[in-house]
């Protein structure tokens, strides 16, 4: 439970600081490329990037390219 | 890694050239490249200093230049980069923390051989080309 709460919130900044402009939800799951305007390729590709800096692992190169959600991050995160 | 040439995105190649004339002396330029599956046109040109810029305009309605020109975000889109070992770098580059922007694809500029383009960590693209 605990970890899932630390996840989350860890998701959460990391969207808080790649999207400043925009006003994040509470719930995240259902956000995901393109949920904003700024939410563009490139932002998208920050965003795993910086996700990839604060959990201190690698998404594999296919998950790279075929992530499109945080329920989809949030999965790949728990099983690393 | 052997730099190859600095890509630049374009509304078209005649205007495009235009402008990259008033700022560098041509020296040589290539043919027009279409790729039909990069949905892009492309054109090489030379300076006096040696180095390549490419530019490159959209080709059809799925072009990834068009939204790039339109955004006015990355119009000096990135750095091209041969490299003999294009497998084994892409791998070296994930590790170094590089995003893919897609699959490496064949490209018709470069008679058919791979590229690939990453963003790296200092926010620019970096495009490695099969040697």
């Amino acid at each position: 439970m605990k970890q899932k709460f630390m996840v989350d919130k860890i998701l959460y900044d990391c969207l808080k600081k790649n999207f400043p402009k925009e006003k994040i939800p509470k719930l995240i799951d259902k956000l995901g490329y393109g949920s904003f305007r700024t939410w563009d390729s490139l932002a998208h590709l920050n965003l795993l990037m910086l996700i990839e800096k604060k959990f201190k692992f690698k998404f594999k190169f296919d998950q790279m390219l075929n992530i499109k959600t945080i329920k989809e991050i949030k999965k790949i995160v728990k099983n690393k | 890694m052997k730099f190859h040439h600095i890509g630049i995105f374009v509304k078209n190649l005649a205007n495009g050239k235009k402008e990259l004339s008033k700022i560098v002396r041509i020296k040589k330029k290539s043919k027009i490249y279409i790729d039909r599956k990069l949905n892009v046109k492309v054109q090489f040109y030379y300076d006096y200093c040696q180095l390549c810029y490419e530019l490159i305009a959209p080709y059809g309605k799925q072009n990834p230049v068009s939204a790039i020109i339109n955004s006015k975000k990355n119009i000096l889109n990135h750095l091209a980069f041969k490299t003999k070992n294009f497998d084994k770098k892409i791998i070296e580059l994930r590790k170094l923390g590089y995003a893919p922007l897609q699959a490496a694809k064949e490209a018709v500029a470069f008679n058919n051989k791979r590229v690939i383009f990453f963003l790296n960590n200092l926010n620019f693209i970096i495009e490695l080309i099969e040697d």
